[in-house]
């Protein structure tokens, strides 16, 4: 197995600020190593195994339309996360017990295609988000993200922490806790 | 006796001594090569065949190099992007795909060393997909899968 990469902080720090303007002049942190192995959908069901995409080559919730480009909407992209317990929401207001996701996309040819989702951290402080093949990062507002590169956000979705510990992605919480704990002692990750 | 006359007298035997040429004569030893291989062709034949492999091996390396400057490209530009149709409708992608089955070697070779996400292209390209359902999305697995399959049919 592929151990993920350190890249240097600070250029870390300056390459993503580049590609998200947004994040300037906000809190945000390097929460992860350079990883190609999942992608932000897999992190927003905190997933570190697979990518979650509907495509060939990668994983998609079974029974669900997978491989052809059509499949890749928003709709889709909304019952891949009803498989694992989420229902839409209105907004990104914390919720005492629940776990909401983002789901960011920009039309092409008269369609929504979703490019990124994140997840809000436990209390609602913060959230968090995979930049594709980049590191995790923890930043302030979901709006920080919106821009040229993921679209804006377009649809919120919840779940409560108890289906969020019986799914079976959850299942593996505890590695997630373990390696998201080691991400944070690693001198370069932090 | 006169000096002259000695030497005309003599001048056979010290010939027979005389040291010869030592500069080669490349027509000679052309002519005594081609007699020794009994195949005057073949002499004329070599120089076009070694020609013909250096521009094969110098045409290998330019679309290595192609292939890595675009596949850089590619990867400063989109590493940002989950989406996959996003990210292969790229121009540099697409490049890529439109160097033909040829560069099929070098995504592999890129694959195993760098880990970038070249699976659209390659089952594409070579109309195949060696990765078994239960590891789709497994990047790690993929890799094995495919490194596997290019080695079977000789291509890394």
């Amino acid at each position: 197995m592929a151990l993920p990469s350190y890249r240097l902080h600070l250029l870390a720090r300056i390459e993503l600020e580049r590609a998200f303007p947004e994040l300037r002049g906000t809190e945000w942190t390097i929460r992860s190593p350079f990883d190609r192995g999942y992608n932000c959908h897999a992190w927003a069901v905190c997933e570190t195994r697979v990518r979650w995409e509907p495509s060939p080559d990668d994983y998609w919730p079974p029974g669900l339309r997978n491989g052809d480009i059509s499949d890749y909407n928003l709709d889709n992209f909304v019952r891949a996360y009803t498989c694992v317990g989420f229902r839409e929401c209105l907004d990104d207001r914390f919720e005492f017990g629940f776990q909401k996701i983002a789901i960011y996309s920009e039309e092409n040819l008269g369609e929504e295609w979703p490019q990124h989702t994140a997840r809000q951290t436990l209390f609602g402080r913060t959230w968090l988000s995979k930049l594709g093949d980049h590191e995790d990062i923890c930043h302030q507002s979901a709006d920080h993200l919106e821009g040229q590169q993921y679209g804006r956000v377009v649809k919120y979705m919840k779940r409560n922490w108890l289906r969020a510990l019986m799914e079976p992605t959850s299942v593996w919480i505890r590695a997630t806790i373990q390696h998201f704990w080691y991400r944070r002692c690693h001198p370069l990750g932090t | 006796m006169p000096v002259e006359e000695f030497y005309a007298t003599r001048k056979p035997r010290y010939d027979a001594f005389l040291i010869p040429d030592p500069r080669p004569n490349v027509d000679d030893f052309y002519r005594e090569l081609r007699k020794m291989w009994q195949l005057p062709d073949v002499c004329q034949r070599v120089e076009p065949l070694a020609v013909l492999q250096a521009k094969a091996v110098s045409l290998q390396q330019a679309v290595e190099a192609r292939f890595l400057e675009l596949a850089d490209q590619w990867d400063r530009e989109t590493s940002f992007l989950s989406s996959t149709p996003k990210k292969v409708l790229h121009e540099s992608y697409q490049s890529i795909m439109a160097m033909g089955p040829d560069v099929v070697p070098y995504l592999l070779r890129d694959l195993e060393r760098n880990r970038r996400s070249w699976f659209w292209a390659l089952r594409h390209l070579t109309r195949v997909n060696p990765v078994p359902q239960q590891d789709q999305g497994n990047l790690d697995k993929m890799i094995a899968a495919w490194v596997e399959w290019g080695r079977n049919e000789r291509l890394i």
